[in-house]
């Protein structure tokens, strides 16, 4: 079940690099040998990567399975939060290249009151306080021991045993207390209350309140939808809101998730992957705290419900103004077709979106390397050259990794937004961004947290159709700074540093008309002058 | 007489010999019943008389997939098949098996004979249907669905069955007023049907019919157990009565969901 992967600017040269996990020796869940080492690869930019692992100090220990990026001490280089079966691991970014094991110091090592280490899936990023610090929420699956695991058999084969078998584990919430240190309050947020068995986690404030909500994909478990009180504590809202259960009212086998505005009406939508026979449900948005499962009424049910899937991703492909869905599909079981007589590699999926929340599958039409069957599972997303085309890194079990370059041939145009928080967290993670075109609206909102195991590129993107100028962005960073920019010129990356003062506490809106100078630097010359270090920002974005 | 006397008492009651057939009819007689060990039994001492009776194996292979054994079904139905390459029923039910085991690939052969040798039957062209929508066939699993329909133009559960499940795929590619037709049709078929009833909700509910979905919804939990679940039914009524602004009745449904036994599911 390993295979996460993040897509992340390591050393601030204005390329993405690679990273992904790997699991161990068993039974000894020891990274015995370099084939077990967690990767680094370093992006030359010339299509070409570098493997710079042990130089990094990125090897890790224990049996890995997901990845969290983000920069939670706010000093202009990206860290990395390692999840695993019996060991967690927070990698400090020095800013030089290398990296340095702050786990224990700062005080994640994934451990539950009573229970020890849990088995970890996933990890995000996420400021749920809006003090300007990026906390840590951690996803774990289920109370399972190599030591006393029994086997199962399905007529007579021996396969691995339904997750009904076993016990749900809570999740953890860490709170950053902006010294390099972290409190573990899931007791406290209510966070433990709710055991589940979780596989993916994505972020997004659906209700529009100001503060950034979680849901849990879980495996043949109701999902969660942890609302954000405001206050420092979450309540499981999933049921009421008609996330728990697909619309038949049965669990389903939940992978990875993305939370995100499909239709662009402002509020965000959920999907994520399942089993075959699930369907792989999107929930609509209807607001007021309501979804609908409008996995029928899109067309995705007939698409999706032969196949499983692990990571996915809500992003726009092909820069036509709505966004798609892609999914990386490959069976559970390796003994799959002795099982369930399906095959184990399964092609990914991609999904377009016809902009009417109807969807066409193109997943034959996007490339022979694209469809090929494997046994995928996580997935991220990014611009790995900066053309403006969303790329995709895809893990293979005991295989390469898939590295899905956007060739799309269609001229439309795209903008990518940098977003560089100074009241904010530096990443601007929970930034909630409208852009204004003449082909109308779209939202998106700032995150790494996407799909199964896996962190994508914090970037936003948008693309425009045939809209040459993006009349208006409109940010909500999480503290409640509103940020407006005007007239901006398409196809671009766009490092927009946070400007203005903190609205008064409440509703963050994006259709607020209050207006603050925005502080805007074109990518290439910001990169420029701190490319391969770290930065302070003072306030104001001033680098110091 | 004496030694007559003799004789009898020595060989017990008398026997009356009973043919590899009779054991069949026997057996066929305890499946109807559901009385699936006395119907082994027999249809197993019907094939020790007759190896290759074709409706006898085919009936064990049916009775070995009921018992989770399909090496003995798979077994059974290729030796039905051996023996006489023409027998729908063998052909048929080898297709379902298949189908059943995911095979989707390999169902497609032996229903499509069973399909030519009986032309007229609706069961494997909805067999195929089922089968071509599992392969991702669109169109095909479309122009079988309909086929099966045209097939079964007598009302009975059967064919109300192979409605709603024509109505459920159109559902799932997003034609809900098409399925809703086909559900109401297969109400027309059979009146009793749950699942007609249920899907019927689901399609209404897609339209915004929240009221007769409703309807429909309360319809189904009166109507036995069969395919849908109380739970099934209940969330949806839950869903429905909280569109409909009626937040007690959607709250008794909701808990009565949560009190509902969940299928486990893998």
């Amino acid at each position: 079940m390993t295979g996460g992967v993040a897509v992340f600017d390591y050393d601030n040269d204005g390329l993405l690099d690679i990273f992904l996990t790997n699991g161990a020796e068993i039974p000894s869940l020891n990274k015995s040998d370099p084939g077990f080492y967690n990767r680094l690869f370093r992006n030359n930019g010339d299509g070409t990567f570098t493997d710079v692992t042990e130089k990094a100090g990125l090897a890790g220990v224990g049996y890995s399975m997901g990845v969290a990026a983000g920069d939670y001490d706010n000093d202009g280089c990206v860290d990395l939060y390692v999840t695993g079966f019996n060991r967690n691991q927070l990698f400090h970014n020095n800013g030089d290249g290398t990296f340095t094991d702050v786990t224990d110091k700062s005080g994640v090592a994934g451990m539950v009151p009573g229970q020890g280490k849990p088995w970890s899936v996933a990890a995000g990023w996420i400021d749920y306080n809006n003090d300007g610090l990026l906390d840590l929420f951690v996803v774990n699956y289920l109370d399972y021991s190599i030591t006393t695991a029994h086997s199962c058999q399905t007529d007579n084969i021996v396969d691995y045993c339904s997750p009904n078998e076993y016990r749900g584990t809570p999740n953890i919430l860490y709170r950053n207390n902006g010294d390099g240190t972290f409190t573990d309050v899931s007791q406290q947020s209510h966070i433990s209350q709710y055991a589940g068995k979780g596989m993916g986690v994505a972020f997004a404030d659906y209700d529009g309140d100001g503060f950034t909500d979680i849901f849990v994909s879980n495996d043949t478990f109701p999902n969660f939808l942890l609302h954000n009180n405001g206050n420092g504590t979450f309540t499981d809202v999933a049921l009421q809101a008609g996330v728990a259960y697909n619309e038949n009212g049965k669990t389903v086998a939940g992978m990875g998730t993305d939370f995100r505005d499909i239709d662009n009406d402002g509020r965000p939508d959920i999907f994520h992957a399942a089993m075959f026979g699930d369907t792989f449900p999107l929930y609509r948005n209807l607001g007021n705290g309501l979804f609908e499962d409008v996995t029928d009424a899109t067309g995705l049910a007939a698409m999706t419900t032969r196949f499983t899937a692990w990571g996915v991703g809500i992003f726009d492909f092909d820069n036509d103004g709505n966004k798609d869905i892609f999914t990386a599909g490959s069976a559970i079981l390796d003994n799959s077709m002795e099982v369930n007589h399906k095959p184990y590699p399964l092609p990914n999926g991609l999904y377009r979106n016809l902009g009417n929340m109807v969807f066409k599958d193109v997943s034959a039409q996007a490339g022979a390397s694209f469809f090929a069957p494997a046994a995928h599972r996580g997935a991220a997303f990014g611009d790995l050259n900066n053309d403006g085309k969303i790329d995709i890194v895809v893990t293979v079990l005991n295989g390469e990794p898939q590295l899905l370059m956007n060739r799309s041939p269609n001229q439309n145009h795209w903008i990518i937004l940098k977003l560089v928080g100074v009241a904010d967290n530096r990443d601007g993670l929970g930034t909630r961004v409208k852009i204004t075109t003449a082909n109308g609206v779209q939202f998106n909102e700032a995150t790494t947290a996407v799909g199964y195991n896996s962190s994508s590129d914090k970037r936003v993107y948008f693309g425009l159709g045939n809209a040459t100028i993006v009349d208006r962005i409109d940010l909500a960073w999480p503290t409640g700074v509103k940020q407006v920019l005007k007239n901006v010129a398409a196809d671009q990356i766009l490092t927009i540093v946070q400007s203005g003062r903190p609205q008064k506490a409440g509703p963050s809106k994006l259709s607020s008309q209050v207006q603050w100078p925005a502080a805007i630097g074109r990518t290439d010359r910001f990169e420029h002058v701190r490319a391969g270090k770290c930065h302070s920002l003072a306030p104001g974005g001033k680098l110091l | 007489m004496i030694w007559l006397l003799a004789l009898q008492l020595a060989v017990g009651p008398a026997q009356v010999a009973v043919g590899p057939e009779q054991h069949y009819e026997n057996a066929k007689q305890d499946f109807a019943q559901r009385k699936f060990t006395e119907a082994d039994n027999e249809v197993s001492a019907a094939l020790h008389g007759s190896p290759y009776m074709v409706p006898a194996l085919v009936l064990k292979a049916r009775l070995a997939t009921f018992a989770h054994r399909p090496d003995v079904a798979k077994s059974c139905l290729i030796t039905a098949i051996t023996a006489d390459p023409s027998s729908e029923e063998a052909q048929f039910f080898l297709g379902v098996f298949y189908y059943m085991q995911n095979d989707f690939k390999l169902a497609v052969s032996p229903l499509q004979t069973a399909q030519a040798i009986s032309p007229k039957s609706p069961l494997p062209a909805f067999y195929l249907a089922m089968t071509q929508e599992a392969l991702g066939d669109e169109a095909k699993a479309l122009e079988l669905y309909q086929q099966a329909e045209n097939l079964s133009s007598q009302k009975s559960p059967q064919s109300a069955s192979i409605l709603v499940a024509y109505g459920r795929f159109l559902l799932s590619l997003g034609r809900t007023q098409e399925s809703i037709e086909k559900d109401r049709r297969a109400l027309e078929a059979d009146p009793e049907s749950r699942d007609a009833h249920y899907e019927l909700a689901k399609g209404l509910d897609h339209e915004g019919d929240f009221k007769n979905a409703a309807v429909e919804g309360e319809q189904a939990l009166t109507l036995p157990d069969l395919g849908t679940s109380d739970a099934q039914i209940h969330f949806l009524l839950s869903n429905l009565y909280r569109k409909l602004n009626q937040p007690d009745l959607a709250k008794a449904h909701l808990e009565k969901f949560q009190a509902a036994p969940q299928t486990p599911r893998k």
